[in-house]
């Protein structure tokens, strides 16, 4: 793992991702944006159906889909993951789900496929796997660690 | 040896849900995790469960084993370690009298026991009646 996917620098850096909304630096880290303008206003001209406010990550896959992450609800979205998954993630060291979900996308998964209610994607991350599930737009539902 | 479960409650979200599930052996009242739809389309799903179903049921640990006992561990002690549940292969273990499945793989570098430590913080439902999830194919 790169020094980028260190947890207590990602939970800085989407906390100050979340305040600037540009790309920030502090304490000799590099934090990450996870709400590039250049992203959003693709989301924006993407045609889909999407909450701007509820936002919290919007990333590119390698080939080329955008994917977003909103606040959500009980049935999908962060606090869908947050409620299910908090303690799952955390006994693998992540604390920044945002964080880690875009940079995980930005890798190529281990395994795809489509359920009755759309895709979803497997990764392998530092030996560990990880399953999101997501619509058809882009929009992320699930995301959470597997075996 | 077969664990029967009610149904007593689903937390249904929209790709997944959590239920809650009493052993009618032990009293002892679980909270699993049933992703068993979020497979490719063509493998049965656990979907057809309902809420005062009575259901035989497989619950997986989702966690790993500690050398020492640790405030988050719990003792398992296996029962059997050749156990294979669709292509996949399971320690059956008991914390006290209630049967889990834990993957063998977690056991990787560890020397294995009749009784070991171990962490979890998710039970995935893995097996109903007849139906096995596709993860374990």
């Amino acid at each position: 793992m790169d020094a980028g996917l260190r947890q207590d620098a990602d939970a800085n850096a989407t906390l100050l991702g979340q305040r600037t909304g540009e790309l920030a630096e502090g304490a000799g880290d590099i934090v990450e944006n996870l709400k590039p303008q250049n992203l959003m206003d693709e989301l924006a001209q993407s045609g889909v159906k999407y909450n701007q406010a509820g936002v919290k990550m919007v990333t590119k896959t390698p080939d080329g889909r955008l994917m977003w992450l909103e606040n959500g609800d009980s049935e999908s979205g962060l606090r869908h993951i947050v409620d299910g998954h908090a303690a799952d993630f955390a006994s693998r060291g992540i604390s920044d789900i945002s964080g880690f979900l875009k940079r995980m996308l930005q890798e190529t998964p281990v395994k795809t496929g489509a359920t009755k209610a759309g895709p979803f994607a497997e990764y392998l991350v530092d030996g560990k796997k990880y399953k999101v599930g997501y619509g058809a737009n882009g929009y992320i539902v699930s995301f959470y660690p597997i075996k | 040896m077969n664990s029967m479960y009610k149904v007593m409650k689903i937390y249904k979200a929209a790709r997944t849900r959590f239920i809650d599930l009493l052993n009618l052996d032990t009293g002892t009242l679980d909270k699993v995790f049933d992703d068993s739809s979020e497979v490719d389309v063509g493998y049965d799903d656990f979907e057809a469960m309902r809420e005062s179903g009575v259901y035989n049921c497989k619950i997986e640990l989702f966690g790993d084993f500690d050398r020492i006992k640790t405030e988050k561990s719990v003792e398992v002690t296996i029962i059997s370690s050749d156990t294979i549940i669709g292509k996949t292969e399971y320690f059956k273990v008991l914390i006290g009298s209630d049967v889990y499945y834990i993957l063998k793989a977690d056991a990787k570098g560890f020397e294995v026991k009749q009784k070991m430590y171990y962490h979890f913080t998710r039970k995935d439902l893995i097996q109903v009646d007849d139906v096995t999830h596709a993860d374990c194919l």
